[in-house]
């Protein structure tokens, strides 16, 4: 048994009480890996608890440089949550508590385990969607949209404290009653002039989700601005989520295969770049199909904003207009907030 | 006189090819070795643990396409998961369903034969929907070259110009665009931007589609190749698939064939042998046909490499298998709908060596415009209808197909002007004629096509019984087997 595994049944500062444990996948993307809990406290307020996980680093060969990154990414999260908790961040999760939980003697000298608490999620957007199709066999267009604003808005949110997030994926969309959607999970995230272990990597967050020029290790040069370019991309890609069930570049790596008969092999980023823009110009035409069926006269403005996300090409990537402005930033986000709130108050609308 | 095109100087151009056609027949395949390529599982991975632990679509479809991506076709948990989405099918998408289709499918060869004749509004439909895609997604190298190519099939040359410039401004770099671009820059009568953008590109020492592409356009349009030393350092490159470097391979062995070392040619060019693309095939049966180059192995070859129709179309014709040569020119000419060269052997082999005038008017007729945008093929055209009685329709293609014919062409249409005075019972003038083209032939001492000639004129007068006619019989029978005229030795000796 880990120390991680021993919280159940703590009391915790601040009145929380440690319930049952998550049963899933303790190895996060983010550089460390967790252990998590259902925790409660005496008004009744549910809470989740991440705890870190030593253990692994206990057992590197390396014990002493396999702790340190563990605990200097699990310390880099926290502050960055801590930041954005300050901030008051609406559309990002950040911690209700942190602290230290002590745990039986045995486990000594690491009987102390560092954890972070935060507010009880109904679930991310692919339970959301699974359950539409599940039970509703009705797409939710308007929550949708909307869903995809609290995230454009998140991370502005983040890009305005010079945080990227690096890892926007579905599960990290969680949604909360009353409240919407919340990006969540900053433990791949960079921030200006914090340096961490993310910056130092290929692809932080999921390998899974990696991006075109992420996958070729391209990049056209080291300026920070490139890991917003990289959510952009993420953000656009949940727009595949929603109406597609898949990332954008498995939509391109799809037709790339088909195209190519199993055997696309890569060579390098800027001689591969075409062929990746002709499979996101298929992918496009497919996702406009499957939108249309939903979303009807909507589909041109959703497959314009992930077109302009979604570009393969990370120097024509964003808001064109913003591109041409000399006075805003290639990642500049507003035009798709302000897209995705019309996109959704039409919809809503559409409802009533 | 119908005539083929002059095969002397054959190279092996880049192939205009639209995209998906070039993608099937592995064109377009990395150039280094396959066990080169590091080889991923997606036994470790994220994906694959949450799937396991979490099994549902949105897990299954995440799976899926990691082990699509790192190749890995044989793991059990994503064949599982490629199953799992199938069998939610109404509630999947038509995208994740077609990933879990074709990740489960087995792989078969991607290339299918071009089944109908081109036809030009079939084009036009095509052109319709690529200026759409152009419009919707104007940052599409390829569908600009598609577009260009388009344009370029039904004869619209400034439009095809300036969509090609489009497609190689959006991509300097990518080796499609770059041969495409060349091809047709080539196509459009300008070789020497087609050079130069291939040079320009900096991967001629690094690339040996690139540098096959410089040195066959270059040598083929009598401007110096800058690339002929990295091109030998690229040959001997074995990191490189024989695939990749076989159509390199061919271009240097022409060079020394029009050097005169056969020996060399023939080392150079069983190089590519090994794995060749079907313009690598054709232009080793070019040699082997011409040259009298043994080379083993490319009866199988012919049968086994995709879209080989021109090499079988070549060897099919020096062995005097006309109708065999004729189909394969057929498909020969389906498959590359810029170039007139198919149309050219096609009529030629329908008219002349298969009797069949009405077969050449039909192949011309459902030509594409660029293919039909040839002195040769139109004058074929003309042969064909003049044969049949339709001598002023014959003359109006002729008149056309003069405009833009060089000095041995010009004397090719001047025997079949001959033809056309013969059957319109201007004898006379038709003697002049036949006179100044076999004259001329001998001028430029090409006398095999001078013996052709011949042949036709004794022909004509045959067919007027003229007192001149045993004499000009005996002479065309002489001049035939004298010049080696194999395909019209049979014809000579019926005379």
């Amino acid at each position: 048994m880990k120390p991680a595994e021993a919280l159940k049944g703590l009391d915790l500062d601040g009145g929380w009480h440690v319930d049952e444990r998550v049963e899933r996948s303790t190895k996060g993307t983010g550089g460390y890996s967790s252990i998590s809990y259902f925790v409660s406290n005496k008004e009744g307020k549910k809470g989740f608890l991440k705890a870190l996980d030593f253990s692994s680093a206990m057992q590197a060969e390396d014990m002493s440089h396999s702790l340190y990154q563990l605990t200097s990414a699990y310390e880099h999260e926290r502050n960055l949550l801590h930041q954005c908790k300050d901030k008051r961040l609406r559309h990002v999760v950040v911690p209700l508590a942190d602290g230290t939980a002590k745990v039986s003697d045995i486990f000594k000298p690491l009987d102390r385990v560092p954890y972070l608490i935060f507010t009880m999620a109904e679930g991310d957007i692919r339970d959301e969607v699974e359950r539409w199709k599940k039970f509703e066999k009705k797409f939710d267009l308007a929550w949708a949209l909307r869903s995809l604003h609290h995230s454009a808005i998140g991370l502005q949110e983040l890009h305005g404290m010079h945080i990227a997030h690096q890892d926007v994926k579905p599960s990290n969309v969680l949604v909360f009653r009353g409240e919407g959607s919340k990006l969540t999970d900053l433990g791949s995230a960079s921030q200006v002039g914090n340096p961490s272990r993310s910056d130092k990597m290929m692809v932080p967050g999921d390998v899974s989700y990696a991006i075109p020029e992420q996958w070729y290790g391209w990049s056209q040069s080291p300026d920070f601005e490139n890991r917003y370019l990289v959510d952009l991309y993420r953000l656009g890609s949940l727009i595949f989520f929603f109406f597609a069930d898949c990332s954008a570049m498995d939509a391109i790596q799809l037709k790339l295969s088909i195209k190519y008969g199993k055997e696309f092999a890569r060579s390098d980023f800027i001689s591969d770049l075409p062929y990746m823009q002709h499979a996101f110009e298929e992918s496009l035409n497919d996702l406009s199909t499957l939108v249309e069926k939903l979303a009807g006269d909507l589909t041109d403005e959703i497959v314009m904003i992930a077109q302009q996300l979604c570009d393969p090409d990370p120097r024509r990537r964003g808001d064109p207009r913003a591109r041409a402005a000399k006075y805003r930033q290639q990642h500049d986000i507003q035009a798709y907030i302000s897209g995705f709130n019309r996109l959704a108050k039409k919809a809503e609308i559409r409802m009533i | 006189m119908s005539f083929t095109y002059d095969d002397k100087n054959r190279q092996a151009m880049p192939r205009c090819l639209p995209y998906a056609t070039a993608c099937s027949l592995g064109l377009l395949r990395i150039n280094r070795k396959q066990e080169q390529v590091k080889k991923t599982e997606v036994k470790d991975s994220n994906a694959r643990r949450q799937w396991m632990e979490d099994p549902r679509i949105a897990t299954a479809v995440d799976l899926v396409a990691e082990a699509l991506i790192v190749k890995d076709f044989k793991s059990r948990e994503a064949i599982k998961a490629a199953k799992h989405i199938l069998s939610k099918d109404p509630l999947s998408s038509s995208l994740i369903s077609q990933l879990a289709n074709h990740f489960l499918e087995i792989p078969v060869s991607m290339w299918t034969e071009p089944s109908k004749i081109p036809d030009i509004d079939a084009y036009r439909e095509d052109i319709a929907r690529l200026k759409r895609s152009v419009r919707n997604y104007p940052l599409n190298p390829i569908a600009w070259s598609n577009l260009s190519l388009s344009y370029a099939s039904i004869g619209q040359t400034e439009k095809a110009k300036m969509a090609m410039y489009v497609a190689t401004n959006l991509a300097k770099n990518n080796r499609f665009i770059l041969r495409s671009a060349s091809r047709c820059f080539m196509h459009l009568g300008e070789p020497d931007r087609a050079v130069a953008i291939l040079n320009k590109s900096g991967l001629c020492a690094i690339d040996p589609w690139i540098a096959s592409a410089e040195i066959a356009i270059s040598e083929g349009t009598g401007l110096k190749s800058k690339c002929i030393g990295k091109a030998k350092d690229l040959i001997e490159n074995n990191s490189l698939t024989p695939f990749s470097r076989s159509e390199l391979a061919v271009s240097l062995g022409t060079i020394e064939i029009k050097s005169g070392s056969l020996r060399r040619a023939k080392k150079i060019m069983r190089e590519a042998l090994i794995d060749p693309t079907e313009n690598a095939l054709a232009q080793v049966e070019w040699a082997a046909s011409l040259f009298k180059i043994d080379f083993d192995d490319m009866i199988a070859l012919r049968s086994t490499v995709p879209a080989s129709y021109e090499a079988t179309a070549v060897y099919e014709y020096y062995r005097k298998e006309f109708a065999e040569s004729l189909e394969a020119s057929k498909k020969w000419g389906r498959f590359q709908f810029l170039s007139s060269r198919p149309i050219i052997l096609s009529t030629f082999i329908s008219s002349c060596m298969l009797n069949d005038d009405l077969g050449a008017i039909d192949i011309f007729k459902n030509a594409l415009p660029a293919q039909k945008n040839s002195p040769l093929a139109m004058n074929n055209y003309a042969f064909a209808l003049a044969r049949i009685g339709c001598t002023e329709e014959a003359a109006v293609a002729l008149y056309k197909g003069l405009q833009e014919a060089s000095r041995e062409e010009k004397l090719v249409i001047t025997a079949t002007m001959g033809l056309i005075c013969f059957r319109e019972g201007d004898v006379e003038r038709g003697r002049k004629l036949y006179d100044s083209a076999v004259k001329g032939f001998e001028l430029l001492q090409d006398y095999r096509s001078a013996a052709i000639a011949t042949y036709y004129w004794a022909v004509e007068e045959k067919r007027i019984k003229s007192q001149n006619a045993e004499y000009k019989i005996q002479e065309a029978k002489r001049e035939i087997e004298r010049y080696n005229v194999f395909e019209y030795i049979d014809l000579a000796k019926k005379l």
